[in-house]
């Protein structure tokens, strides 16, 4: 029996994205972490949140990664009174011949790479109109379903909830984000290395690490690839494991179930696909055909943190999801690390 | 499909049959030296001796009972074979988990796992290939570990066995042969050699000594005392099974048959010492028959029997301080006119472990000095005339008296001690510090001196002397008075001397500098 040969060899998968990160560290000073998961979740085919403070290089980290890869890129700014129209786009009234007609003006959201700048500063109506976008790569508008480009990726940036003028993302919404990623603040040294190359005549920039017609094709082939990721069936369990540990009242009303206790809602089934996939992408960049636990560990605080909805008692305790994940999981974390068999001395 | 697995498949087979056969040898080993600790536990249980009831003496003493001696070896080795085989199961390998310790063993991430699990389905997934490449070229099955024959636990068991065998050997000791083992300095002490037993009754201090020293030094004193207090002597020094038996033995038997002549032979039975001399020279003869011999035949015996050494006689040599024995400690003559010497003082716990004392022997017959012999022992052996014996005899009685007579003059004096009345220290009665209390007379009219007494009344009650009363304004003639006295110049002259002149030193310079100059400005000279 014959079968197809892969559509991507993985060591020029490996290549290409140590390039691709090489290009976006020429950009971006520091941030390897959050660079890297922006990798994990663009070849993964989801969409990522990046949440940190103002003036961290968001914007600019989106910009430099759609420059890298060559693709389309637009940029929506949202404010309170931005509206769905204006992201989706509109029908105009538009003279042919004489004749009055309505015609779609495509909005920015027809792109390969969407900036969704600053999205909890939008009204929930207009953050709603991204749903149908980021789940079905489609939007509809009066009655007529329009397809997104693909590949269609959404970087999404916010400021921290507890800051003035911002509408906290649905549930819904959120878990649309493959990874949620938390951006701090740099190091001194890699400050000092941020003022140095911006505030230069001949600021650094960006080379696309490939062709631009050869790159829709070899990131669909990339795209491919990661999902032909061998997952051995231990590594399956794992994963349900972690996830169904995160809901609660899931081994009855136990007090000291930290899932009972601080967790009101758990991680969707969404979430465990997701950490499935990022972890593939992340077997691929260690060279790797196979996932490992470790794979899933680092992919386990990125893919499940906005995915949980904390408990009262969590929220006044000021528990963070991410803590409350780490406790949760530990004790699967330390049974995987114990073998069938002891090890010999 | 690539050959890869058929070969990985092959090398897990192999991996997996070794880790078995080191863990089954490793295992195997375990058992084996569990097992002996346990019958060396139980055996050293089984000889322990217990007493009764407190106080009892270390004759009546018996033993573990069985129950007790056996049943704890028992409890321990189920307690052991249910640890073993939990720990086996625990680290029993099946070809599958095998592939799992490989390779966290080997740090594969789960690279064989997914391989044994992908090369199952039916139709291995585009990567299946790759993932075989990459996982023959990183899984060095050689460099996982596999279990240890000899582990923590086997050293720690051979470890455990050793202290029960030590502890066993040195339980069966009796202090005779803890004595003899060898010092770095042998001791100076040597003890004259003994009376004549029909001539002579041992004092109690003699008595008391040879008690002390029986167990390192066995003397012809020795065989001169009885056989009750020998088999007390040897009951509480001995502190082996074997030789506690037949202590005990010894002591239903008659004293005369217990005795066994001259011999210190408390506890031994005819048997035993029949098994240890030789059938040509002894004539397998009972001890009883031989025991009431006088010294003189006994030392003609031993003389006869020392002519071929046995293994049991070098445990029992006299310490040669004869520098001619010592220089010819090798020579056999003496060895075997000591032997002989020996085995007229050698006791039946010596001679049930004769053969243990190989090392000893070998010490022995080097002519090695040791701390358990006496000197008058290799002298009696030929070396020391009678007449020298009956000098040194005559020495140790009149010492005892000597002894004996200072004992009863202590006595006399606490004796008087006792009658006189006793002083208390630092009173009246105490002549040393004040003289006799001198009587006073009343009609002399001398004054009475004031006796200080505590008031007995309590502390709120009204005193007699107690009242309101006025102030006579006027100054009693035993008030204090100050006369004036003019002041005089001390006739003593001051014995001042001119003091000579220091230099500045340098870091002062400046300052004085700066002092005179500011002097010389306010026209003021320093002083």
């Amino acid at each position: 029996m014959t079968r197809s040969a892969p559509p991507l060899h993985p060591d020029e998968f490996r290549a290409t994205v140590a390039k691709l990160r090489d290009e976006l560290r020429r950009v971006i000073v520091g941030q390897a972490e959050t660079v890297e998961l922006l990798i994990v979740g663009f070849f993964a085919g989801g969409h990522v949140l990046l949440e940190g403070v103002p003036g961290l290089g968001k914007t600019l980290l989106a910009k430099s990664f759609a420059q890298a890869l060559g693709l389309s890129f637009n940029r929506i700014q949202c404010t309170p009174d931005l509206m769905p129209a204006d992201i989706l786009g509109t029908q105009l009234v538009v003279d042919r011949d004489g004749r009055k007609q309505f015609e779609f003006s495509k909005g920015p959201v027809f792109t390969n790479i969407l900036l969704t700048d600053e999205i909890n500063r939008a009204t929930p109506k207009t953050q709603s109109a991204l749903l149908e976008a980021m789940g079905e790569r489609q939007v509809t508008v009066s009655g007529t379903t329009f397809r997104l480009e693909d590949p269609f990726f959404v970087i999404a940036t916010q400021n921290p909830i507890e800051m003035e003028g911002t509408f906290p993302l649905p549930e819904a919404q959120l878990d649309r984000f493959l990874l949620k990623i938390f951006v701090g603040y740099p190091t001194p040294e890699e400050l000092m290395q941020v003022l140095r190359q911006t505030t230069v005549a001949d600021a650094a920039s960006i080379r696309p690490v490939f062709p631009a017609d050869q790159a829709q094709a070899w990131i669909l082939s990339a795209r491919r690839l990661v999902r032909e990721v061998l997952v051995a069936g231990a590594i399956e369990e794992y994963v349900v494991r972690m996830v169904t540990a995160t809901r609660p009242g899931e081994d009855g009303p136990n007090a000291n179930n930290p899932a009972t206790r601080f967790l009101r809602y758990g991680v969707s089934p969404r979430g465990a696909q997701a950490m499935l996939m990022g972890a593939k992408v992340f077997a691929l960049i260690d060279g790797r055909v196979n996932v490992s636990f470790d794979d899933v560990d680092r992919v386990l605080l990125p893919a499940l943190t906005h995915r949980v909805v904390l408990s009262f008692e969590a929220e006044a305790d000021k528990k963070a999801a991410a803590d409350i994940l780490t406790e949760l999981t530990a004790p699967l974390r330390t049974r995987r690390a114990d073998p069938a068999v002891a090890a010999p001395r | 499909m690539a050959p890869l697995p058929i070969q990985l498949h092959k090398r897990l087979s192999q991996f997996t049959s070794r880790y078995r056969n080191a863990l089954l040898a490793n295992t195997g080993l375990i058992c084996a030296l569990g097992a002996s600790a346990l019958l060396v536990l139980a055996w050293r249980l089984h000889t322990l001796p217990l007493p009764h009831r407190t106080g009892e003496p270390r004759a009546e003493w018996g033993h573990l009972p069985a129950s007790l001696s056996l049943g704890i070896p028992i409890v321990l080795a189920v307690l052991a074979a249910g640890i073993l085989a939990w720990w086996i199961c625990r680290r029993w390998i099946s070809p599958k988990a095998s592939v799992s310790y490989l390779d966290r063993a080997l740090g594969l991430q789960q690279r064989l796992v997914t391989v044994e699990e992908m090369g199952r389905l039916a139709q291995p997934p585009e990567l299946y290939p790759l993932l075989i490449e990459d996982t023959a070229q990183r899984c060095d099955i050689e460099r996982a570990r596999i279990p240890k024959v000899v582990d923590r636990t086997a050293i720690a068991l051979a470890i455990a066995l050793l202290l029960l065998l030590v502890s066993l050997r040195i339980g069966h000791m009796s202090p005779v042969q803890l004595a003899q083992l060898p010092s770095p300095s042998p001791s100076p002490f040597t003890i004259p050699p003994p009376p004549d037993s029909a001539e002579s009754q041992p004092s109690p201090q003699s008595n008391q000594q040879q008690q002390q020293g029986s167990g390192r030094q066995p003397q012809g004193s020795n065989q001169q005392q009885s056989s009750n207090a020998n088999d007390q002597k040897d009951g509480a020094s001995s502190s082996s099974s074997s030789s506690h038996q037949r202590q005990q033995e010894g002591q239903r038997q008659p004293p005369s048959q217990a005795s066994g002549g001259s011999s210190s032979n408390n506890g031994a039975q005819p048997q035993d010492r029949n098994q240890q001399q030789q059938p040509g020279q002894e004539g397998g003869a009972p001890r009883q028959e031989t025991g009431n011999q006088e010294p003189s035949n006994q030392s003609s015996r031993d003389g006869t029997d020392g002519s071929t050494p046995r293994p049991g006689d070098h445990t029992q040599q006299p310490m040669n301080t004869d520098p001619s024995s010592n220089k010819n400690g090798q020579s056999k003559q003496n060895q075997s006119s000591n032997n002989g010497e020996q085995r007229a003082s050698r006791d039946g716990a010596q001679e049930g472990q004769a053969d243990r004392q190989g090392s000893q022997q070998e010490r022995n017959g080097q002519g090695r000095p040791q701390a358990g012999q006496s000197p008058q022992q290799a002298g009696q052996g030929g070396a020391q005339s009678t007449g020298d014996q009956e000098a040194l005899k005559a020495e140790i009685q009149q010492l005892l008296k000597d002894v004996s007579g200072e004992l009863q003059q202590l006595q006399t004096q606490l004796d008087d001690s006792k009658d006189k009345t006793p002083m208390t220290p630092g009173t009246g009665s105490d002549p040393q510090l004040y003289e006799s209390p001198m009587a006073i007379d009343p009609t002399t009219g001398r004054a009475v001196p004031i006796q200080l007494k505590t008031d007995p009344n309590s502390t709120a009650s009204k005193r007699q002397s107690g009242g309101v009363g006025t102030p006579s304004g006027e100054a009693s003639n035993d008030a204090p008075t100050v006369s004036p006295q003019d002041a005089q110049l001390s006739e003593k002259p001051l014995q001042e001397s001119a003091t000579s002149r220091q230099t500045v030193p340098f870091e002062y310079r400046d300052v004085f500098g700066r002092l005179h100059r500011r002097s010389l400005q306010t026209g003021e000279i320093p002083q």
